[in-house]
């Protein structure tokens, strides 16, 4: 900053409000707080959620036990794989759409349940499917492209061949084809729509109906499938990875979506008690965290209490 | 420092309230306009900090936490005080809170370095820039106070500048 001709007066308006407030005297009555706070915390209270939060808490256990091996996850970021592999993650609902999956003789269906799961392809690539989510691939891929199919959410290493295009159907509403090396697949949990984000290379993306609306996409570009059309979007979804890296960064994020992407990603309902402002803003990066101390710090960035009432979390106002 | 909250060493947990609460408490009170309240909001954060410093997992830095913290805790406050209806005359409900977090943060902790720079100043030469820029004195009115002629008054204020914009490479 260089310096200026002088000071702003606006500056000094709150002068008088500094010199107003004594660290000393308030330090005291905060620390007579404490203390005072301390023995009544001895209270049935710390007891209450115990049995609650265990029985919330066990899908969680799942979900951390079913997570991709860190090795695995930095492998995706090696360089060396970089190169090699073209990361994709696919997201497409439509459980209507699975009438639509012709299984030719040769075709493999996998189904992960309640866990996700990693599937090897026959040229090497790898998937990870996300709970719920359903891969059809040959048993050997075809000579002049390899072709699947989705159902639900997944994400795909794929090992770069330019003389073998790889093709992903998602619900027969949207085509992927890997053009470069690395990117992402996304949509919302509607299923209205699909998004694509690319990490790095180049990626073509056109609804199945019609595919002279191609868009080809390049690293940082993201691009959406609404109605039959895509559109390329002004920015991209930072969270698109969470679910299988367990990392969610909020940036003075507005606190429903705050509550929008956890409820994903936990899977629990959180709502804010209507007596709440609704502009209360979030900021933090999560990393793997389990609900409980995700709960708290949110309750103490917003200066708010949170309880369990049937099934769901509310956050409302201190008595 | 959080290393230190967790394990409730007083000190650490002293040293941030030192550092914060006045900056937190003026900052409250750009949203609140009133310092008591303003005040409270601050204390009662730091008590809640204190008693979940166990189980909290802090992310970002501690400061923007506590801002942030602090920010939300004021939104709660003028909604708890708009349904009570309390005080009203003193609230501005049609504030915009659409405002630029970074940038008010950022104004705060200069006024933090103004308050702190001008509170090392000379006795005499601090109590004229008071008088000055906190009373809203004129130069005549503190020299005519004092008894000193105004030139001396004229001089003490640009030497509290020159320092100040020394100390604040502003």
């Amino acid at each position: 900053m260089k310096p200026k001709k002088d000071f702003e007066e606006h500056l000094f308006n709150n002068l008088g409000t500094f010199q107003s407030i004594d660290i000393e005297e308030d330090w005291q009555k905060v620390r007579g707080r404490i203390g005072y706070e301390k023995s009544r915390r001895l209270n049935p209270a710390r007891a209450f959620p115990v049995a609650l939060l265990r029985g919330k808490r066990a899908p969680l256990k799942i979900r951390n036990g079913s997570k991709i091996p860190r090795s695995s996850a930095s492998r995706i970021f090696n360089p060396v794989w970089r190169t090699a592999a073209a990361v994709i993650l696919l997201l497409g609902v439509g459980f209507l759409a699975q009438k639509y999956l012709d299984l030719t003789p040769d075709m493999i269906a996998v189904q992960s349940g309640d866990q996700m799961k990693e599937v090897l392809l026959p040229d090497g690539s790898s998937v990870t499917l996300n709970k719920q989510t359903k891969l059809i691939y040959p048993e050997k891929f075809r000579r002049r492209q390899r072709e699947l199919k989705l159902i639900g959410e997944a994400f795909f290493e794929v090992v770069s061949n330019p003389a073998l295009p790889f093709i992903v159907d998602v619900d027969q509403r949207a085509l992927i084809r890997v053009l470069g090396t690395s990117f992402n697949i996304s949509t919302n949990e509607s299923g209205e729509s699909i998004s694509v984000q690319v990490i790095e290379g180049r990626v073509a993306f056109s609804s199945s109906l019609d595919r002279s609306d191609e868009i080809i996409l390049v690293k940082d570009e993201q691009a959406t499938l609404t109605e039959g059309s895509v559109i390329r979007d002004d920015t991209v979804d930072r969270n698109f990875l969470s679910w299988k890296t367990g990392k969610l960064i909020f940036d003075h994020e507005n606190i429903a979506e705050v509550f929008r992407q956890l409820q994903a990603h936990y899977e629990i309902e959180i709502v804010l008690h209507k007596s709440v402002h609704e502009e209360l803003s979030f900021t933090s990066t999560l990393d793997n965290q389990d609900m409980e101390s995700v709960l708290d710090e949110i309750s103490m960035v917003l200066g708010l209490e949170y309880s369990y009432e049937d099934e769901k979390v509310i956050f409302s106002l201190p008595e | 420092m959080i290393k230190g909250l967790r394990s409730g060493r007083e000190s650490a947990y002293d040293q941030l309230f030192k550092e914060f609460y006045q900056p937190l408490s003026v900052f409250a009170n750009s949203y609140v306009h009133d310092l008591e309240t303003a005040k409270e909001i601050v204390q009662d954060l730091f008590v809640h900090l204190y008693e979940k410093r166990k189980t909290l997992v802090i992310t970002t830095s501690i400061k923007s936490y506590l801002y942030q913290s602090v920010r939300n805790r004021c939104l709660n406050q003028i909604k708890h005080q708009q349904v009570q209806k309390m005080h009203h005359d003193r609230m501005k409900p049609e504030q915009n809170f659409s405002e630029n977090l970074e940038d008010k943060i950022r104004e705060t902790e200069l006024e933090h370095m103004i308050f702190k720079v001008v509170d090392q100043l000379p006795p005499q030469c601090r109590r004229i820039f008071n008088m000055s820029r906190v009373s809203g004195l004129s130069n005549g009115e503190i020299a005519e106070q004092l008894e000193i002629s105004k030139r001396t008054v004229e001089t003490q204020i640009s030497n509290a500048l020159k320092v100040l914009r020394e100390k604040l490479d502003y």
